[in-house]
């Protein structure tokens, strides 16, 4: 096992070797693409189902999941092509789940 | 030039919400599962109750015991997962990085082992209902006998059951994944990536929405099959047709409100008993 750093900190895309990042492959366009719009399609049912029948608590544990998977196959496109985005993109997700919660909890 | 915080996120943002969110949905299935327990269950005492309960059990535990450790092995699991998820997507060395995974790998097999946990609890749930004869007591609110005569009951049970084995085979994919390591040959394929982790999770999610558990109760079974997590039931807390009724007057007016809102087959059958109990509840009172 190499004891060399890992680019965590201190690596740039230009300073260090694609074999030392994260992933070796690009992750998929199409089917990580894919896989992000059915679950967003999937939070957006368990969320009208879960607020119409009243189903909090089970709505509650769904919600975070779902968006917790939309967030990662988002991350893993972002991954693949504009790194800069993140910060802001993980902010406005932030700021659409808290609108969410609000809407729902009036 | 990238910036190192943002790098930092980038790694995060994919990694660890897609390690939690599968822990997380496990936490909707075991919520599930204690609802159909008392779907099964006999009836607490209440005044919403027609066969009185008998001492003896047919479950080896109560509703809000298989909810709360299950719920509690998932959230020990999910912390675990994170801590180890946020250690490794943020390591500075190889050695850092696969002592953190090792962490995560702990978190996904304590998930592993308490989803199979699960499994098991929910086949000695099945194989108690099915050795049971019809003599034994049910829940006899009438929303929920209402319910386990249903069409929709059975596909529930099957839906619940097909999504847990599905979270299930993701959690030892990962697990076998990341037993390799971040530099494993597994860990750096793409193809068994996307077809064991996102399919997986996206057909649970799929069954939880056809058979979503607001639409297999709706008329006041959901309301019915309440239990409190902690602790004992509260005298018509499970029974009631309503969240937080006062008494049980109380619940069957709401219950005869929700009978009047829904105008399925056996609303009239909630409306009647709701009638009949609201009307002998104001009798006894006076």
């Amino acid at each position: 096992m190499s004891t060399a750093n890992l680019p965590s900190i201190h690596c740039t895309i230009t300073t260090c070797p694609r074999s030392d990042s994260f992933l070796i492959y690009d992750p998929t366009l199409p089917g990580n693409a894919t896989y992000l719009a059915i679950f967003a399609a999937l939070l957006l049912a368990q969320i009208g189902l879960g607020v119409f029948y009243k189903t909090w608590g089970f709505l509650l544990v769904m919600f975070a999941g779902l968006v917790l998977e939309v967030i990662g196959y988002a991350g893993r496109l972002i991954l693949r092509k504009n790194p800069f985005l993140i910060g802001n993109f993980l902010l406005s997700v932030g700021r659409r789940a808290t609108c969410l919660i609000r809407w729902s909890r009036s | 030039m990238l910036d190192p915080l943002e790098s930092k996120l980038t790694r995060t943002s994919y990694f660890i919400p897609l390690g939690l969110g599968p822990a997380s949905l496990c936490a909707s299935i075991y919520v599930t599962f204690g609802r159909i327990v008392v779907v099964y269950s006999p009836s607490p005492n209440s005044a919403t109750t027609t066969i009185t309960a008998p001492t003896h059990r047919i479950f080896p535990f109560r509703p809000h015991i298989y909810a709360l450790v299950f719920c509690t092995l998932d959230s020990i699991a999910l912390s675990i997962q994170g801590v180890g998820g946020g250690l490794t997507a943020t390591a500075a060395t190889a050695s850092s990085r696969n002592a953190s995974t090792n962490i995560l790998l702990a978190g996904l097999v304590i998930q592993a082992v308490s989803l199979c946990l699960f499994l098991c609890c929910a086949a000695d749930v099945l194989r108690r209902v099915r050795a049971a004869g019809p003599d034994v007591p049910r829940n006899a609110h009438p929303a929920l006998v209402a319910l386990r005569t249903s069409a929709r009951w059975k596909g529930f049970l099957v839906s619940v059951g097909a999504a847990a084995v599905l979270v299930f085979i993701r959690t030892v994919y990962r697990v076998v994944e990341l037993s390799g390591g971040f530099e494993g040959s597994l860990a750096q394929a793409e193809v068994p990536f996307m077809v064991l982790e996102g399919p997986m999770i996206m057909l649970a999610v799929l069954l939880l929405t056809i058979y979503h558990p607001g639409v297999v109760y709706r008329g006041g079974a959901w309301e019915a099959s309440r239990f409190a997590v902690l602790g004992r039931e509260k005298r018509g807390s499970a029974d009631s047709a309503g969240m937080g009724a006062q008494n049980d007057e109380e619940a069957g007016a709401r219950c005869y409100e929700l009978g009047r809102r829904e105008r399925g087959s056996y609303a009239t059958i909630i409306a009647g008993q709701a009638e009949t109990e609201t009307e002998t509840g104001s009798e006894g009172r006076k």
